[in-house]
Protein backbone atom coordinates (compact mmCIF):
# COMPACT_ATOMS: atom_id res chain seq x y z
CA UNK A 1 0.00 0.00 0.00
CA UNK A 2 3.00 2.60 1.06
CA UNK A 3 4.46 1.59 -2.26
CA UNK A 4 1.68 2.24 -4.56
CA UNK A 5 1.52 5.88 -2.71
CA UNK A 6 5.35 6.06 -3.46
CA UNK A 7 4.57 5.60 -7.12
CA UNK A 8 1.73 8.06 -6.71
CA UNK A 9 3.60 11.00 -4.72
CA UNK A 10 7.23 9.94 -6.81
CA UNK A 11 6.20 8.83 -10.70
CA UNK A 12 2.77 10.67 -11.49
CA UNK A 13 3.68 13.68 -8.94
CA UNK A 14 7.18 14.18 -11.12
CA UNK A 15 5.22 13.44 -14.46
CA UNK A 16 2.41 16.32 -13.61
CA UNK A 17 5.14 19.18 -12.34
CA UNK A 18 5.93 19.02 -15.92
CA UNK A 19 2.64 19.86 -16.85
CA UNK A 20 2.36 22.53 -14.11
CA UNK A 21 5.14 24.15 -15.61
CA UNK A 22 3.77 24.22 -19.25
CA UNK A 23 3.49 20.55 -20.37
CA UNK A 24 5.91 18.29 -22.00
CA UNK A 25 6.21 21.38 -24.90
CA UNK A 26 8.72 22.60 -22.08
CA UNK A 27 7.39 25.76 -20.67
CA UNK A 28 9.84 28.58 -20.05
CA UNK A 29 12.81 26.14 -20.99
CA UNK A 30 16.30 27.36 -20.82
CA UNK A 31 17.28 26.49 -24.71
CA UNK A 32 19.62 29.58 -25.87
CA UNK A 33 18.43 31.58 -28.27
CA UNK A 34 19.12 30.68 -31.90
CA UNK A 35 16.39 28.51 -33.21
CA UNK A 36 16.88 25.67 -35.37
CA UNK A 37 20.35 26.95 -36.20
CA UNK A 38 22.02 26.71 -32.83
CA UNK A 39 24.33 23.59 -33.34
CA UNK A 40 23.85 20.49 -30.54
CA UNK A 41 26.33 20.99 -27.16
CA UNK A 42 28.91 18.36 -28.02
CA UNK A 43 28.53 17.62 -23.98
CA UNK A 44 26.18 18.22 -21.80
CA UNK A 45 27.63 17.16 -18.47
CA UNK A 46 30.93 18.91 -17.49
CA UNK A 47 34.14 17.47 -18.93
CA UNK A 48 32.82 13.98 -19.08
CA UNK A 49 32.55 13.39 -15.09
CA UNK A 50 35.48 10.97 -13.35
CA UNK A 51 34.67 7.18 -14.43
CA UNK A 52 33.42 5.52 -11.61
CA UNK A 53 36.28 3.07 -11.69
CA UNK A 54 36.98 2.47 -7.65
CA UNK A 55 33.92 3.28 -6.65
CA UNK A 56 31.74 -0.12 -5.45
CA UNK A 57 29.84 2.43 -2.75
CA UNK A 58 25.94 2.28 -2.96
CA UNK A 59 24.20 5.73 -4.46
CA UNK A 60 21.08 4.66 -1.98
CA UNK A 61 20.34 5.29 1.77
CA UNK B 1 24.08 -2.66 21.50
CA UNK B 2 27.21 -4.51 21.66
CA UNK B 3 30.40 -2.84 19.79
CA UNK B 4 29.79 -4.42 16.61
CA UNK B 5 26.23 -3.23 15.85
CA UNK B 6 27.33 0.51 16.92
CA UNK B 7 30.42 0.28 14.31
CA UNK B 8 27.92 -0.63 12.08
CA UNK B 9 25.51 2.25 12.52
CA UNK B 10 28.20 4.31 12.00
CA UNK B 11 29.77 2.92 9.17
CA UNK B 12 25.96 3.05 7.36
CA UNK B 13 25.93 7.20 8.35
CA UNK B 14 29.35 7.17 7.04
CA UNK B 15 28.49 5.57 3.91
CA UNK B 16 25.43 8.17 3.84
CA UNK B 17 27.86 10.94 4.43
CA UNK B 18 29.55 9.95 1.48
CA UNK B 19 26.25 9.30 -0.43
CA UNK B 20 25.13 12.68 -0.04
CA UNK B 21 28.25 14.57 -0.81
CA UNK B 22 28.46 12.71 -4.06
CA UNK B 23 24.60 13.40 -4.91
CA UNK B 24 25.09 16.75 -4.04
CA UNK B 25 27.99 16.80 -6.95
CA UNK B 26 26.10 14.88 -9.40
CA UNK B 27 22.74 17.32 -8.72
CA UNK B 28 24.71 20.61 -9.52
CA UNK B 29 25.98 19.14 -12.57
CA UNK B 30 22.85 17.47 -13.84
CA UNK B 31 21.00 21.42 -13.23
CA UNK B 32 23.77 22.80 -15.57
CA UNK B 33 23.21 19.82 -17.95
CA UNK B 34 19.26 19.97 -18.02
CA UNK B 35 19.97 23.90 -18.54
CA UNK B 36 22.14 23.03 -21.68
CA UNK B 37 19.79 20.56 -23.09
CA UNK B 38 16.89 23.83 -22.53
CA UNK B 39 14.85 21.50 -19.93
CA UNK B 40 12.08 24.00 -18.11
CA UNK B 41 13.27 25.84 -15.61
CA UNK B 42 11.64 24.51 -12.96
CA UNK B 43 13.82 21.13 -13.41
CA UNK B 44 17.10 22.84 -13.31
CA UNK B 45 15.88 24.63 -10.63
CA UNK B 46 14.98 21.63 -8.52
CA UNK B 47 18.31 20.17 -9.35
CA UNK B 48 20.07 23.30 -8.28
CA UNK B 49 18.17 22.86 -5.28
CA UNK B 50 18.90 19.05 -4.87
CA UNK B 51 22.30 20.03 -4.32
CA UNK B 52 21.90 22.21 -1.79
CA UNK B 53 19.65 19.80 0.07
CA UNK B 54 22.63 16.88 -0.47
CA UNK B 55 25.04 19.24 1.23
CA UNK B 56 22.29 19.97 4.06
CA UNK B 57 21.80 16.12 4.44
CA UNK B 58 25.40 15.79 4.95
CA UNK B 59 25.22 17.92 7.86
CA UNK B 60 22.97 15.97 9.79
CA UNK B 61 25.02 13.01 8.86
CA UNK B 62 27.82 14.36 10.39
CA UNK B 63 26.11 15.66 13.25
CA UNK B 64 24.72 12.06 14.00
CA UNK B 65 28.43 10.51 13.71
CA UNK B 66 29.46 13.17 16.18
CA UNK B 67 26.72 12.00 18.52
CA UNK B 68 27.84 8.56 18.37
CA UNK B 69 31.88 9.87 19.09
CA UNK B 70 32.26 8.32 15.54
CA UNK B 71 34.82 10.14 12.75
CA UNK B 72 33.21 11.69 10.19
CA UNK B 73 34.63 11.23 6.29
CA UNK B 74 35.56 13.53 4.18
CA UNK B 75 33.28 14.70 1.55
CA UNK B 76 33.20 12.71 -1.73
CA UNK B 77 34.97 15.14 -4.08
CA UNK B 78 34.81 13.03 -7.04
CA UNK B 79 32.04 13.69 -10.20
CA UNK B 80 30.73 10.36 -10.88
CA UNK B 81 29.25 9.44 -13.82
CA UNK B 82 28.14 6.13 -14.45
CA UNK B 83 27.41 6.52 -18.02
CA UNK B 84 29.01 4.88 -21.57
CA UNK B 85 31.35 7.89 -23.04
CA UNK B 86 29.85 7.48 -25.90
CA UNK B 87 26.14 8.01 -25.69
CA UNK B 88 25.16 10.84 -27.56
CA UNK B 89 25.01 14.23 -25.12
CA UNK B 90 21.24 14.29 -23.99
CA UNK B 91 21.12 10.00 -23.99
CA UNK B 92 24.12 10.56 -21.42
CA UNK B 93 22.55 13.57 -19.82
CA UNK B 94 19.17 11.11 -19.24
CA UNK B 95 20.95 8.24 -18.13
CA UNK B 96 22.76 10.35 -15.37
CA UNK B 97 19.11 11.98 -14.62
CA UNK B 98 17.36 8.36 -14.78
CA UNK B 99 20.50 6.70 -12.57
CA UNK B 100 20.40 9.31 -10.07
CA UNK B 101 16.32 9.99 -9.56
CA UNK B 102 14.27 7.61 -10.81
CA UNK B 103 16.29 4.63 -9.50
CA UNK B 104 18.55 6.29 -6.52
CA UNK B 105 16.59 8.64 -4.93
CA UNK B 106 13.48 6.68 -5.47
CA UNK B 107 14.59 3.70 -3.83
CA UNK B 108 16.09 5.77 -1.19
CA UNK B 109 12.65 7.40 -0.47
CA UNK B 110 11.55 3.63 0.21
CA UNK B 111 14.24 3.29 3.02
CA UNK B 112 13.50 6.54 4.65
CA UNK B 113 9.70 5.58 4.76
CA UNK B 114 11.10 1.82 6.46
CA UNK B 115 13.14 4.49 9.01
CA UNK B 116 10.41 6.85 9.46
CA UNK B 117 7.91 4.18 10.63
CA UNK B 118 10.55 2.98 13.29
CA UNK B 119 11.95 6.25 14.33
CA UNK B 120 11.28 6.73 18.18
CA UNK B 121 14.10 9.36 18.67
CA UNK B 122 12.69 12.62 18.10
CA UNK B 123 16.06 14.28 17.23
CA UNK B 124 16.65 11.27 14.30
CA UNK B 125 12.92 11.30 13.36
CA UNK B 126 12.89 15.53 12.61
CA UNK B 127 16.28 14.61 10.48
CA UNK B 128 14.63 11.80 8.91
CA UNK B 129 11.27 13.96 8.21
CA UNK B 130 13.47 16.62 6.69
CA UNK B 131 15.28 14.40 4.79
CA UNK B 132 11.93 12.84 2.98
CA UNK B 133 10.37 15.82 2.30
CA UNK B 134 13.96 16.84 0.55
CA UNK B 135 13.78 13.46 -1.27
CA UNK B 136 10.61 13.48 -2.68
CA UNK B 137 11.41 16.12 -4.72
CA UNK B 138 14.68 14.73 -6.02
CA UNK B 139 12.58 11.92 -6.96
CA UNK B 140 10.30 13.39 -8.68
CA UNK B 141 12.91 15.33 -10.47
CA UNK B 142 13.50 12.41 -12.66
CA UNK B 143 10.22 11.42 -13.91
CA UNK B 144 9.62 14.77 -14.72
CA UNK B 145 12.39 14.99 -16.45
CA UNK B 146 11.40 11.87 -18.31
CA UNK B 147 7.93 13.27 -19.03
CA UNK B 148 9.78 16.12 -20.79
CA UNK B 149 12.29 14.25 -22.40
CA UNK B 150 9.83 11.80 -24.35
CA UNK B 151 8.99 13.81 -26.45
CA UNK B 152 12.38 14.41 -28.10
CA UNK B 153 14.38 11.61 -27.11
CA UNK B 154 13.72 8.18 -28.10
CA UNK B 155 14.06 6.23 -24.36
CA UNK B 156 14.06 3.12 -25.60
CA UNK B 157 17.98 3.01 -25.32
CA UNK B 158 17.66 2.96 -22.17
CA UNK B 159 16.33 -0.24 -21.63
CA UNK B 160 19.60 -1.89 -21.88
CA UNK B 161 21.07 0.22 -19.23
CA UNK B 162 18.49 -0.51 -16.52
CA UNK B 163 20.39 -3.80 -14.91
CA UNK B 164 23.53 -1.49 -14.43
CA UNK B 165 21.83 1.91 -13.25
CA UNK B 166 20.56 -0.46 -10.34
CA UNK B 167 23.62 -2.09 -9.91
CA UNK B 168 25.36 0.94 -9.11
CA UNK B 169 22.56 2.31 -6.92
CA UNK B 170 23.38 -0.59 -4.40
CA UNK B 171 26.82 -0.74 -4.74
CA UNK B 172 28.60 -4.26 -4.37
CA UNK B 173 27.48 -4.93 -1.04
CA UNK B 174 23.99 -5.40 -0.66
CA UNK B 175 23.49 -8.73 -2.07
CA UNK B 176 26.66 -10.22 -0.56
CA UNK B 177 26.30 -11.79 3.25
CA UNK B 178 26.60 -9.70 5.95
CA UNK B 179 28.13 -9.99 9.87
CA UNK B 180 24.81 -11.47 11.96
CA UNK B 181 24.49 -8.07 13.54
CA UNK B 182 23.59 -6.31 10.27
CA UNK B 183 20.56 -8.31 10.45
CA UNK B 184 19.62 -7.01 13.85
CA UNK B 185 15.92 -5.41 14.13
CA UNK B 186 17.23 -2.92 16.48
CA UNK B 187 19.27 -1.04 14.34
CA UNK B 188 16.43 0.70 13.58
CA UNK B 189 16.20 2.32 16.29
CA UNK B 190 19.24 4.11 15.43
CA UNK B 191 18.24 5.08 11.94
CA UNK B 192 19.74 1.91 10.06
CA UNK B 193 17.49 -0.78 8.46
CA UNK B 194 18.00 -4.02 8.77
CA UNK B 195 20.40 -5.42 5.84
CA UNK B 196 18.08 -8.41 4.92
CA UNK B 197 15.17 -5.85 4.98
CA UNK B 198 17.37 -3.27 2.63
CA UNK B 199 17.03 -6.31 0.00
CA UNK B 200 13.49 -6.56 0.36
CA UNK B 201 12.80 -3.02 0.50
CA UNK B 202 14.94 -2.22 -2.76
CA UNK B 203 13.45 -5.55 -4.62
CA UNK B 204 9.80 -4.38 -3.74
CA UNK B 205 10.18 -1.06 -4.98
CA UNK B 206 12.02 -2.22 -7.94
CA UNK B 207 9.09 -4.19 -8.76
CA UNK B 208 5.95 -1.53 -7.41
CA UNK B 209 7.44 1.74 -7.98
CA UNK B 210 10.50 1.83 -10.26
CA UNK B 211 9.15 -0.91 -13.09
CA UNK B 212 5.55 0.26 -13.46
CA UNK B 213 7.39 4.48 -13.70
CA UNK B 214 9.43 3.52 -16.87
CA UNK B 215 6.61 1.56 -17.94
CA UNK B 216 4.63 4.53 -17.88
CA UNK B 217 7.39 5.33 -20.31
CA UNK B 218 6.95 2.77 -22.78
CA UNK B 219 10.71 1.65 -21.45
CA UNK B 220 11.11 -2.02 -21.95
CA UNK B 221 11.78 -2.96 -18.28
CA UNK B 222 12.65 -6.65 -19.09
CA UNK B 223 16.04 -6.46 -18.53
CA UNK B 224 15.25 -4.81 -15.29
CA UNK B 225 12.67 -7.85 -14.28
CA UNK B 226 15.03 -10.66 -15.03
CA UNK B 227 17.71 -8.38 -13.12
CA UNK B 228 16.07 -8.64 -10.57
CA UNK B 229 14.74 -12.02 -10.79
CA UNK B 230 18.49 -13.01 -10.54
CA UNK B 231 18.79 -11.27 -7.14
CA UNK B 232 15.60 -12.35 -5.93
CA UNK B 233 17.18 -15.32 -6.14
CA UNK B 234 20.42 -14.68 -4.41
CA UNK B 235 18.18 -13.65 -1.72
CA UNK B 236 16.55 -16.41 -1.67
CA UNK B 237 19.86 -18.52 -1.05
CA UNK B 238 21.34 -16.32 1.31
CA UNK B 239 18.00 -16.24 3.64
CA UNK B 240 17.82 -20.45 2.83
Amino acid sequence: MKLKRLFQVLVLGGTSLVAACGGSEGGSNNRPPGGNNTPPPQSLLPDGGTPPTGYDGPLIW
Amino acid sequence: MVDAAGALIAQVWAVRHGVETGASLRFAALSQGMRGAGAPATLVELAARASADEVRHAAHCADILRSRRADVPPPETRLLFFGPRDLAPEQRLTYEVVAQSCISETESMATLVTLLDAASDAHLRTVLQELARDEVQHARLGWAYLAWAKDRLDLSFLSAFLPAMATAATGEDLFQPGPPEADDPALLRSGVVPKRDRRRIYLETLHSVVIPGFEEFRVDTGPLRRWAEDKQRVVDALES
